[in-house]
């Protein structure tokens, strides 16, 4: 390109010279990018043979206060060093005041950074993945994104960390709901995180409009059985349809339908049937007949009986709708009870009942499943200044004593621990009749899909799920879609890894279920 | 003669005041949710007065602590958005004054000189049709390099270049509207090159500059997208402490109306401070 | 030229003074965007994802294979599309009312003008989280859109913006030329300042009448001003991401998914960044394409100067 400018004189050589020197330049630029070599990449290591010398301390919390003290001893850390936790705006009221706490006893400065949206912690996560700056040293982020982070090479395996210092997280009599000890901190079977939430899905109905003698009666007189809360999906279908009243301004139910949770439902059916997302050789097992049942039945209740923003609404939708009494029964995050039950945000104070979540009858025997939605998980980054000492803090947050005190406070994390379903402090937050009922639905509970990969296995199936919903796909062709999709996927990340770690997860679904797999045939083990 | 005066000028009012309202009715509804309380914020039917006005929102943008009602409860423990607020006073109005002078620069040497060649606008302006977001990871990479993460000045630069194009073409519009026999007249009467741009070719195209300056000042005062990728504790803009106030339940919708009316107010000013010299005034005579 | 010696003054000989102006924004361009630029190439012809777990200079090599995917994506073929539609729309609609705003302004008397023009210029200044956020709650179903359709029109006028697409499209637009005419009008209306005033006042005294010299005078030099606002608002509008993500995340499904959106989906939260980059460059060479015709009828315009 050689433009004469006004006087004729070519420009090529200046501009010939200022390109050689910026590629130049460029070239010596473009080297630093590329940082040193960094080690091969997560592989399960197998257990070590020779146990690890277990820290003084009688509780957990202790334990964790005396790691730090050694690890001041010998002079890993100081006091004053900054440790930064990357966490969501929702759970600022658990965390501020515990890390406040905690600098006071230890001498450290742990400092909370946080993001307004779930999205944005992710992007985050994984752009520190990429440019290893150490500028986090703790994510708190969903359970199934650890993966992802593991598989990126930036969190660190804690497993030897939980038998040198015992956070009872498994056992004892401190010990966490199972299943979900298992599946917020397992991956491949090393555990690369600790649970710090309970996102068990809670079910709550209008207490009042079921006891109240005329409906009772007109109930038994269409169905031949008495009203009472259902226990199995084919009831609860029913149940609803009988509650819904257009014309009074009540729908009979919301339960997401919409981009990022339309799955919740229809896994809750297809689970319980004794269906599971993949075989032993990744093959999706959606579009097997329970799937497809599973799926008619729910796009059947939401076009029927439930508001148009269970499909166009976004996840807070349930939180303004039961609340204000135009619905009759909804499902969403164990908090929505506490929302339901508070006077300043809600119109039904004192009619709010809870329930099992119903499940499916294989040979007498009810067989539930409730799907355990996103819930945050607590990691450390390869890249901080003191993984250890950063260890030592999540076991102290997530401690029996300082734990239950940070789950009282009103924030996006619940209650986890078996005794503390019994305290009265929890009791208070929750309400006493909810709590029993969380528990039962929290034994119950599986896990998101928590593969390489989750984020994108679960927005393309909940894309064509939500086409569903909204008309615009028969189920039968969705979840066809979705499996394609999905075994894309698996090609690209690598079958054989993807394998592993989905054997390894569905061991950490609950027991009865497995059981139920077993009796179908599906997996062996 | 009268008559047709006074009815012209009421359609005259008529027609401002409607597109007034229309333009401010969103404005209205975010004002008037920066006043109400929680419960009111998703309430049905909507009400335009709030029926239990607050302070509230507003209150606790820069004192979080403070212990009056609902809202605070929600974000006692939120860093108040002084920090916010003052990362955005120093990033934005630099990078903006940054990308006007470079640009006016350039624009001028473009337009009079044809300098860097006939594609060089062109490929400025590609700067801007590549979509911000398969940029970022790449551009981080190379910000992590030079150790500019999470700083003022790697905001600085990146918002100055990707504002270049605008500057350019904007001003560069300016410029070739002002006849060239002006400034070759002024040259002859042995005025130097530079004297010339800035004496008398930059007063002509003062509208021009104002314009683009606010367009500038806009744009990166209202960033968000590299903002959150390349800020974490240090250099948080408004827009990223905007997004930061959720919490259990979904976003806070009352401190999010309020800091946005908050956020507008340094914007509101400038643009009223620039409106007399999108007037033009002819007081400045064309030497002939 | 003429006073210019061998020694003095070379900075102002055509050559040194055009070189030096544009050197700055050459320098700062180069700095900053080569290098992440050379690096988007590089992964687009890579097949990387960083939950792979090799580092992104040691991925494998996969030469053209995310063009020919991308070229072939339902998905991203469905979201240009759309995107362009929006991008007619929205820019269309902008320089219309926009053009008749700054017209009625510089030619209209009345008081308290910067007052007013504050007010139009007032959308462009709130930051777009604020906007999205303003336009979702007004469309919702119990929103006051529809309060106010049923208190006109009764119960049965309620409409589920964000249920249809072309609804949702709408409402996506609507939002869009509420925040951006004022800029529209911002361009326009200092270009009507900044415009020599000795044309008109010639034709006037001729006798020409309004609309003459509006058609044959005024709107001719405005062209290069209404080229340049049109140009930039286009390619702004081309990236629209903000409104789409916030009022309905490209839903129900992905109808109303905009190329941007796609693109952030693909990079942060499937994490395929190999393949956004391929996208995003073949993006780029479109959008180069198209604008290069705009921008030609501009560059004819100034040569004929």
């Amino acid at each position: 390109m050689t433009a004469k400018n006004n006087k004729g004189y070519s420009n090529l050589t200046r501009r010939e010279f200022l390109k050689a020197a910026g590629l130049a330049a460029a070239g010596s630029l473009l080297s630093t990018c590329a940082p040193a070599p960094t080690p091969a990449p997560v592989a399960p290591t197998p257990a070590p043979g020779t146990p690890v010398p277990r820290v003084e301390g009688a509780t957990p919390e202790e334990r964790a206060l005396n790691g730090i003290k050694a690890l001041k001893a010998a002079g890993k850390i100081k006091d004053g060093d900054t440790f930064v936790i990357l966490h969501h705006s929702g759970q600022r009221n658990n965390i501020v005041p515990a890390l406040e706490e905690w600098n006071r006893l230890t001498g450290l400065n742990f400092v909370s950074a946080e993001e307004g949206l779930e999205a944005n912690i992710y992007t985050k996560v994984m752009n520190e993945a990429v440019t290893r700056t150490g500028s986090y040293d703790i994510f708190l982020t969903f359970v199934n994104w650890i993966a992802d982070m593991a598989e990126a090479g930036l969190i660190v395996d804690q497993t030897e960390w939980w038998e040198k210092y015992d956070p009872e997280v498994d056992h004892g009599p401190n010990a966490y709901v199972s299943p979900i000890d298992r599946f917020t901190s397992l991956y491949k079977g090393r555990r690369y995180a600790m649970g710090a939430d309970n996102d068990t899905f809670s079910m709550f109905y209008r207490k009042d409009l079921m006891e109240n003698p005329d409906e009772q009666k007109r109930f038994e007189d269409k169905f031949g059985r008495k009203l009472e809360v259902p226990k199995t999906w084919e009831e609860f279908d029913q149940w609803v349809a009988f509650f819904d009243r257009p014309d009074q301004g009540i729908r009979g139910v919301h339960m997401y339908a919409e981009r990022y949770f339309a799955y919740t439902g229809w896994a809750a059916r297809f689970i319980s049937r004794g269906g599971a997302y993949f075989d032993d050789n990744m093959d999706p097992l959606i579009t097997s007949e329970e799937g497809v049942t599973a799926l008619e039945e729910m796009v059947r209740l939401i076009q029927n009986h439930a508001w148009p923003d269970a499909v166009t609404g976004d996840w807070s939708v349930a939180y303004t709708r039961f609340p204000e009494g135009s619905v009759f029964c909804a499902w969403a995050w164990p908090s929505l009870g506490k929302w339901a039950q508070d006077p300043k945000t809600s119109k039904i104070v004192g009619k709010v009942g809870a329930m099992e979540i119903p499940g499916t009858m294989h040979d007498g025997e009810l067989i539930r499943a409730v799907p355990h939605v996103v819930g945050w998980s607590f990691s450390i980054s390869r890249y901080s200044k003191s993984p250890e000492a950063c260890y030592c803090f999540i076991q102290w947050f997530c401690g029996p004593k300082t734990g239950l005190d940070a789950i009282a406070r009103v924030g996006t994390l619940d209650i986890f621990r078996q005794p503390w379903f019994n305290e009265p402090k929890m009791k208070e937050a929750y309400g006493a009749e909810f709590l029993p009922v969380l528990l039962a639905n929290s034994k119950n509970a599986f896990p998101d899909i928590s593969l390489r990969g989750a984020n994108e296995y679960l927005d393309k199936l909940n894309l064509h799920l939500q086409q569903a919903f909204a008309g615009q796909k028969k189920p039968e062709q969705a979840l066809k879609d979705a499996a394609d999709e999905w075994q894309k996927i698996t090609d690209r990340l690598g079958r054989l890894s993807q394998i592993e770690a989905w054997r390894q997860e569905r061991k950490n679904y609950p027991e009865p279920i497995q059981r139920l797999w077993r009796k179908k045939g599906l997996f062996k083990d | 003669m009268h008559k047709r005066t006074w009815v012209s000028g009421l359609i005259r009012w008529g027609i401002v005041l409607a597109i007034s309202v229309l333009t401010l009715t969103p404005v209205v509804w975010v004002l008037s949710l920066s006043f109400k309380p929680p419960q009111e914020w998703l309430a049905y039917p909507p009400t335009l007065i709030p029926r239990q006005p607050t302070l509230e929102n507003y209150l606790v943008l820069f004192w979080p602590g403070n212990p009056v009602g609902v809202v605070s409860e929600m974000v006692r423990t939120a860093e108040p958005v002084t920090r916010a607020f003052i990362n955005s006073l120093i990033i934005v109005p630099i990078s903006t004054a940054l990308s006007i002078i470079i640009g006016f620069l350039a624009a001028y040497g473009i337009s009079r000189f044809r300098a860097g060649g006939n594609f060089l606008p062109f490929s400025v302006l590609t700067t801007r049709m590549f979509p911000p977001i398969a940029f970022a990871v790449p551009l981080l990479v190379y910000y992590r390099s030079l150790g500019l993460i999470d700083t003022h000045l790697g905001l600085i630069l990146m918002y100055t270049t990707f504002t270049l194009a605008f500057s350019l073409w904007m001003i560069k519009g300016f410029i070739d509207s002002v006849p060239r026999h002006i400034e070759e007249a002024a040259i002859l009467d042995g005025a130097s090159r530079w004297r010339v741009m800035f004496t008398i070719t930059l007063p002509l195209i003062r509208g021009g500059l104002a314009a683009a300056a606010l367009f500038v000042f806009i744009m990166n005062w209202t960033e968000f997208l590299f903002a959150l990728i390349f800020t974490s504790r240090f250099a948080v803009t408004l827009p990223v402490q905007v997004s930061r106030y959720a919490g259990a339940v979904g976003r806070y919708y009352g401190p999010q109306a309020a800091l946005g009316i908050v956020a507008s107010i340094p914007v509101l000013v400038a643009g009223y401070m620039i409106q007399r010299y999108l007037v033009r005034a002819f007081t400045f005579g064309l030497v002939k | 030229m003429h006073l210019s010696t061998r020694w003095g003054r070379w900075w102002e000989e055509d050559r040194w003074m055009g070189q030096l102006l544009i050197l700055p924004m050459q320098l700062l361009i180069w700095f900053v965007l080569i290098i992440p630029m050379l690096i988007v190439i590089y992964l687009s012809l890579v097949s990387w994802q960083p939950i792979m777990g090799v580092d992104w200079w040691q991925a494998p090599f996969a030469g053209l294979r995310n063009y020919a995917q991308a070229l072939q994506d339902q998905r991203f073929l469905s979201a240009l599309g759309r995107t362009i539609g929006l991008v007619l729309a929205a820019v269309g609609l902008e320089f219309l009312l926009g053009l008749a705003l700054a017209l009625f302004f510089h030619y209209q008397e009345f008081p308290a003008k910067r007052i007013f023009s504050s007010i139009i210029l007032y959308p462009m200044m709130l930051p777009w989280v604020v906007v999205g956020l303003c336009f979702y709650l007004l469309f919702l179903d119990k929103g006051p859109v529809n309060y106010v359709l049923i208190q006109l029109f009764g119960p049965g006028a309620s409409v589920q913006w964000y249920q249809n697409p072309l609804l949702a499209l709408m409402t996506i637009v609507l939002a869009d030329i509420w925040q951006w005419t004022p800029f529209m009008f911002l361009v326009i209306y200092s270009g009507l300042g900044a415009l020599p005033p000795e044309p008109v006042e010639a034709a006037m005294t001729l006798g020409a009448s309004r609309w003459q010299i509006f058609r044959h005078i005024v709107l001719p030099m405005l062209k290069p001003v209404i080229l340049i606002a049109l140009i930039i608002r286009s390619l702004e509008a081309f990236k629209i991401f903000d409104l789409v993500y916030i009022m309905t995340g490209g839903g129900p499904g992905t109808s109303t998914e905009s190329l941007s959106l796609y693109l952030y989906r693909t990079g942060f939260v499937y994490g395929q960044l190999s393949y956004a980059a391929a996208m995003a460059l073949l993006v780029l060479i479109l959008v180069a394409l198209v604008a290069r015709l705009m921008v030609r009828p501009l560059e004819m315009e100034l040569e004929s100067r």
